[in-house]
Order: C-alpha cells, then sequence, then structure tokens
C-alpha cells in the first residue's frame, strides 16, 4: 500500500510536470557546454522502502533514555589525526580565525564559518563530534534552528498524517485521513484567519513545498525591513496573531483569469499551517502537539518550540535544541521516518522530501526563481538533483544556462560559478537532502552513505560552504571522492 | 533583580531568521537588514532585542556577553547605539527601549535619516520549559511622521549598508508604493480594476493608481467609489471595508 501511494505520488508529480511544466524554445540539453552527466546522478535514489528495511536491521536506537551510540573522544581523536582528508574537514568547518573581527570585512561568501557545533553520524554511531565557542563543553545548551524549523514542521505533519492512515489519530471533520493532499479548508474553518478561497484550497503538500497561487510575500532577500514579510511577521504586524498576518500578505489580488500558483519561499505558511492544526486539534491538545506527535517519540528531549501571542507555534523559525536532537531528527527522515520500532513519520512525507517539489514544478516557477535560491526545494527540505536528469525524466526543462547565474549577462561573469548543467552541488550525491537554517544550522542526510552530518552555527554565509562540506566530510568518513 | 545594560557595543545572536542573501543563495542564509526611520518609529529593534536576547539565554543557555557578541550580529551595527537592553535574570524577563529622539537623530545623522519621534519599547518573557520566550509587550508605533524631507511621508529609507551615508531614495518611494505607507502619493491618473475579480477593494489592494484610504467596487472590471473612508480601509481579499 505504502509503495502504491509512492508510486502514485511519483506518477502525479510527474504529470504535473509534463503538463504544466517551464517550457521553453531553448532547453539545457540544447547547449554542447553543459557539464556531464555523471553516472551516480542517473541511478535511482535508494528506495524509501529499503531505507525503512535497513531500519529495521539496526540493533540500537537513541530513544532518549539511550543516548547515541559514540567512538570515544579518543578514538575520534584518533580517526582525525590519522588522515589528512579528516583533518582538512575539521579545519574548513572549525577555522581557527573563525570569530576574527577582521572577518566582517570581507564579502559573506568569503568569510569563514563559524561552526558552534558539528556532529557526524555514520551507520548509526557517532564518529564526530565538536563544539566551541559558548558551546564548547556545553553539548546540552539548544541553539535557534531558525528555518530549519520548517523541517521539524513538515516532519510533526507527516507524523500526523502516518497517525491518520493507521487509526490511531485525527481525521478531517469529514472524517478522512490527513495526507499530503489535504486542503487547509478540509481540515479546520478558516474564516477566522482569511476569508480568501485560495488559501482553503491550498493542500498540505502545497503549504509545505512552497506552492502558493498569485504570491506576493516577501521573505526580505533585500534587507528592507519596511516590505519584508518576516520581519512584519516576527517583528511587527505579526505577533499577536503571525497566521492572520501571514494570511493577509501571503497572496496578491486574484486574478481574472484564475490562480497560477508559483514557489515563492515564505515563513508564513508554516505559521498558517500550525494555525489551522490548532483549529483542528483544539487549544489544549495543540499545546502538546510537536511533542506528542514528533518529538517525544524521537526522544528529542531537549527540543523547545516558541509561540506567538496567540498560542501559535512558529513553526517557520523558533525551534530550539540541542545538536544531538538534530540529529535524532535527521536520522528519523534518513531512515525512512522509521525510529525505534516504529514508523513516526508517514514514508510519502520521507519520499516527498527528496524529490523536487510541487512548488518549484509551478506553472508560475521559473528558472531564475530557483537559482535565486541556490537549490532545489522539495518537501521541507532542500535536495540536490541532476537538472539534466530531471530534464531527461520529464519532470522539469530549464532554460540553456541553468543554473549558472551572471552578473554581468554581457560579460558572462558567473555570479553562482556553476557551470551549464550543473548540480547545484556539484561534489555532493544526488540523494543528499537537508535542512537548513539561517546562520547555519544543518542536517544533510546521505541515505546510500547511511551518513548524517548535523552543525549549528552563527555563520554569516554558509550556502556557497556546503558542497565543500559534504565534500570533505565524505573524504573523512568514508573515503569517498566527488559527488 | 534588574541590571539595565547600555547596549552601544551590542550585537545579537541570530536576530533574524531566514533571511536572504545577495549571493549565492537567498532563503536560508541571512542579509544584513537595513537601518530606516520606519525601524525607529515602529519599534523594530526593541522587539528583536527584547525576543531574542531573551531566547539567547534563557532557551539557549549562553551569556549575555555571549549573546551580543558581535560576530553574531546581523542587525545594522548602529542599532545597538540606539537602544537600552534591560534582563531580569530572576524574572526571566527582557526588554528593550529607544533612547531619545534627539540622541537618536544624532547617531543617524550620518545616514541621512531623521525621525521625529521613536517607537515604544518592548519585553519578552520566558514562558516555560516547551514554549521558550514570548512577547509580553509590543511597541505602540509612533504618531508623528518623520520630518526629514528626504523621505516620502513617513516612510523608511534603504541604506546599503556598504555604503556609508548613502540614502537611497528609490527604496522610499518603493516602499511607499508597496505597503501603502505613509501619506498617499497624488493620484495622477484615473483608477481602474485591472484583472480584479468582481469585489470591493482598497485602493491599495489591486486597484491601479486607486487612493489607499477609498474603498472601491469593481463589477465586470468597472470600478466605483464606495466610500472614502475616515479611519483607512482594511483589504481582505475582495471583501475590503473601511476601518
Amino acid at each position: 500500500m505504502r509503495t502504491a501511494a509512492l508510486v502514485a505520488l511519483s506518477a502525479a508529480l510527474a504529470l504535473f510536470a509534463l503538463g504544466l511544466g517551464c517550457t521553453k524554445a531553448s532547453t539545457l540539453g540544447s547547449t554542447a557546454s553543459r557539464v556531464s552527466v555523471p553516472a551516480a546522478d542517473e541511478a535511482p535514489l535508494m528506495s524509501i522502502d529499503a531505507m525503512i528495511s535497513r531500519a529495521g536491521t539496526r540493533s540500537y536506537w537513541p530513544n532518549g533514555a539511550n543516548d547515541w551510540q559514540a567512538l570515544s573522544a579518543a578514538d575520534q581523536q584518533a580517526l582525525i589525526a590519522a588522515s589528512p582528508a579528516c583533518q582538512d574537514f575539521v579545519s574548513f568547518v572549525f577555522p581557527a580565525d573563525a570569530d576574527d573581527p577582521a572577518q566582517l570585512n570581507k564579502a559573506d561568501v568569503d568569510q569563514a564559518l563559524r561552526t558552534d557545533g558539528a556532529l557526524v553520524i555514520k551507520g548509526g554511531q557517532i564518529v564526530y563530534e565538536n563544539y566551541v565557542g559558548p558551546y564548547a563543553g556545553h553539548p546540552e545548551k539548544r541553539h535557534c534552528m531558525w528555518s530549519a524549523t520548517k523541517s521539524f514542521t513538515t516532519g510533526m505533519v507527516g507524523s500526523i498524517a502516518e497517525d491518520s492512515a493507521n487509526g490511531s489519530g485525527v481525521l478531517t471533520p469529514a472524517g478522512q485521513p490527513i495526507t499530503l493532499s489535504t486542503r487547509l479548508g478540509d481540515m479546520a474553518d478558516l474564516s477566522a484567519v482569511s476569508a480568501d478561497p485560495r488559501l482553503a484550497n491550498m493542500t498540505i503538500e502545497d503549504v509545505l513545498s512552497m506552492n502558493i497561487p498569485d504570491p506576493v510575500w516577501n521573505e526580505g532577500y533585500d534587507g528592507n525591513i519596511q516590505t519584508s514579510n518576516v520581519v512584519h511577521m516576527l517583528y511587527v504586524d505579526g505577533p499577536p496573531d503571525m497566521a492572520k498576518y501571514a494570511a493577509s500578505a501571503l497572496m496578491g489580488p486574484a486574478p481574472a483569469t484564475g490562480p497560477v500558483n508559483e514557489f515563492t519561499y515564505s515563513s508564513g505558511n508554516a505559521v498558517i499551517l500550525m494555525r489551522v492544526l490548532q483549529e483542528l486539534y483544539g487549544d489544549d491538545a495543540f499545546a502538546t502537539l510537536p511533542w506528542t506527535q514528533l518529538f517525544d517519540r524521537l526522544g528529542m528531549t531537549s527540543a523547545m518550540l516558541e509561540r506567538d501571542q496567540r498560542g501559535v507555534f512558529v513553526g517557520s523559525s523558533y525551534a530550539h535544541m540541542t545538536l544531538r536532537d538534530m540529529a535524532r531528527f535527521g536520522y528519523a527522515y534518513l531512515n525512512g521516518g522509521y525510529f525505534n520500532g516504529q514508523q513516526v513519520i508517514d514514508p510519502t512525507f520521507v519520499q516527498a522530501a527528496r524529490v523536487i517539489g510541487a512548488g518549484m514544478l509551478a506553472p508560475g516557477t521559473t528558472d531564475s526563481d530557483i537559482t535565486e535560491e541556490g537549490s532545489f526545494y522539495s518537501l521541507g527540505f532542500w535536495i540536490n538533483p541532476n537538472p539534466q536528469v530531471l530534464q531527461q525524466q520529464g519532470i522539469r526543462s530549464f532554460g540553456p544556462t541553468f543554473p549558472m547565474t551572471v552578473d554581468d549577462a554581457d560579460a558572462g561573469v558567473t555570479a553562482n560559478g556553476l557551470l551549464p548543467g550543473s548540480k547545484f552541488f556539484p561534489n555532493t550525491p544526488v540523494d543528499m537532502f537537508f535542512a537548513a537554517g539561517h546562520y547555519g544550522q544543518n542536517i544533510m542526510a546521505f541515505p546510500e552513505d547511511d551518513l548524517l552530518i548535523v552543525r549549528m552555527s552563527h555563520d554569516s554565509e554558509y550556502f556557497s560552504k556546503l558542497d565543500r562540506i559534504n565534500s570533505k566530510a565524505r573524504a573523512c568518513f568514508l573515503g569517498a571522492s566527488g559527488g | 533583580m534588574k541590571r539595565t545594560f547600555k547596549a552601544a557595543a551590542l550585537g545579537l545572536a541570530g536576530a533574524f531568521a531566514l533571511l536572504g542573501t545577495a549571493t549565492p543563495a537567498h532563503a536560508v542564509t541571512m542579509v544584513e537588514l537595513q537601518m530606516g526611520a520606519f525601524a525607529i518609529e515602529n519599534g523594530v529593534f526593541n522587539v528583536v532585542f527584547a525576543k531574542e536576547v531573551c531566547s539567547c539565554m534563557f532557551v539557549d543557555g549562553l551569556t549575555l556577553q555571549d549573546c551580543t557578541d558581535p560576530i553574531r550580529d546581523n542587525l545594522p551595527s548602529i542599532a545597538t547605539s540606539l537602544v537600552n537592553i534591560s534582563v531580569d535574570p530572576v524574572g526571566q524577563t527582557v526588554s528593550s527601549s529607544y533612547k531619545g529622539a534627539d540622541e537618536i537623530n544624532v547617531a543617524l545623522a550620518s545616514l541621512g535619516i531623521a525621525v521625529a519621534s521613536v517607537g515604544g519599547p518592548a519585553a519578552a518573557r520566558y514562558d516555560s520549559d516547551r514554549f521558550g520566550c514570548v512577547l509580553t509587550e509590543l511597541p505602540a508605533s509612533a504618531a508623528q511622521p518623520v520630518t526629514s524631507p528626504s523621505l516620502d511621508g513617513g516612510t523608511d529609507v534603504g541604506i546599503d549598508p556598504g555604503a556609508e551615508g548613502g540614502v537611497d531614495p528609490d527604496a522610499a518611494t518603493d516602499a511607499a508604493a508597496e505597503d501603502g505607507g505613509g501619506e498617499a502619493a497624488p493620484v495622477t491618473t484615473a483608477p481602474s480594476c485591472g484583472s480584479l475579480v468582481d469585489g470591493q477593494y482598497c485602493g491599495s489592494d489591486g486597484i491601479e493608481d486607486g487612493d489607499p484610504a477609498t474603498l472601491y467596487a469593481c463589477a465586470g472590471g468597472t470600478l466605483s467609489t464606495v466610500e472614502v473612508c475616515a479611519n483607512g480601509c482594511l483589504a481582505d481579499f475582495g471583501m475590503d471595508s473601511c476601518n
């Protein structure tokens, strides 16, 4: 049944892409200057069933009372000392001059990483763990997850869907199970939030993949405090009722010709979804929902989730937890949603987190919408597919220079350093998917490698450095080279 | 026991979530937020400092010094010199208030920004082991308009943090157009419904060249004026109404 559902999901996505995806006269495959496609990029992703099956063979789970299994500190040090590749990884992630004030005089992309803590888990065991600065010697200290909170919200809803599917959880008022295709309006009366029918028609999948009709939300990329909707939501108009503010700012006027969906990164989405869940569950049950559905089941005893003044969780931004609890969540996803003898997260949610999402397949989504993000977005996570393979498979087509961006179109000066046809993270495998939050809160999952890389940080900029983090970690802990 | 800190050297750990950057990726990295009159008049920095210092100290367990390390800051550096932060470690509250308008104007003079008044204070309280910090006091926006002649009727001014003193007049214009902030620009062309479906719309809610304080009706693409709103107009997706 699970497999059938996943096949249906994949087919629906493919049909959607074929029918409505971006069409261009000149596509990525038509240029001779594109980079070659590594054979590994064309191989199928490890199946969700295989991920769950492998999980079933694990003999140890870090379920709260049992902490993570870990190499001893001495063994970790010996591992690093014995390998130049490992020393390269450590010096990159924990540069000696990370907090040197002189770093502030450099361009963001040239500044050193400012990692507060990093953790690598291979085969279910911690093989590397380190904390510096105020976190040195204090692995119990929490860190704000910022936008990585969206991944936790996605996992929580995936847990609700899993319970709903197996008969132990909540249903819609009409008695239907909660799935990716459940409409917000089917879960609750949204009239207190918005009268816009487009909001009620958005599905859970739409919300979590940023597939928004007629979006006008401004996440604030220009730094303008007055026009940034996320700043308004968190700090100006929103605090009394963030979801209501977000609903009012998410979409523009409805065109007479009907809505046009487009990927727009919106922190409002997760907060709106939390508000819908508050309506569905009622205040008391909702107040414990992140713990009953997710945190407690994964043994994430440090996890906190802050709320607005109305008691709605700020599911976009305000989770706090330790590095080891970040890893517990990542481990659940690495295991197909299975954790410690239980299918905690619906596998369809995990699978949807590994493939390009409905938002980036939407008819209004342009190539530049994607390149501006610097990665593909799935369902609450970021992914690293090869765009040429996506095009070969008919999932989405791209312009001839994708994903290259140029600062000076006439001169052809590349802005992101990528060549046409490249992956966003060229030296990282296509099956890697990751949570990402402001200032460098990262959970990178590599299913094929059975590897997790987790870090919390106060980076000025980190997206341009993720490929190097990944490739150096894989060189150290797997002896691997390339993506 | 309350301690009051002058925040002259204050940075802020993780001040703003999920903001973009110019290169290479937007969604989950950062950009330094811009200083402007809007932030001062509306108490924005007070809210940020109250909430995020509370979370940094009482949720994450860092010291005030850790939380205010400049290397962790992505607010405009000058913002820290505009506020006073108070931390009550026993009551687990943090509050922030702006210094006086005169003092702030001196500090902002090099940026070409002037304010006539400042937004009120903000406060946050540690709630519980599950829910962390929550804002308990939000600032009342300043009632008086900005006096700087370079500003377009009470709107913000975008400052390129890399360009000292560089007032961006386009930013003010754009901000006014997008948010309907401040006084409405003179309407020089007749308003129209454009592609709007039938319904009632504030002038700022999709009506082309509309007056933000006027409620219009669109029917079959034809526009009519419902009323001029004495207390402003509230947008609500084709069912807009006067306040």
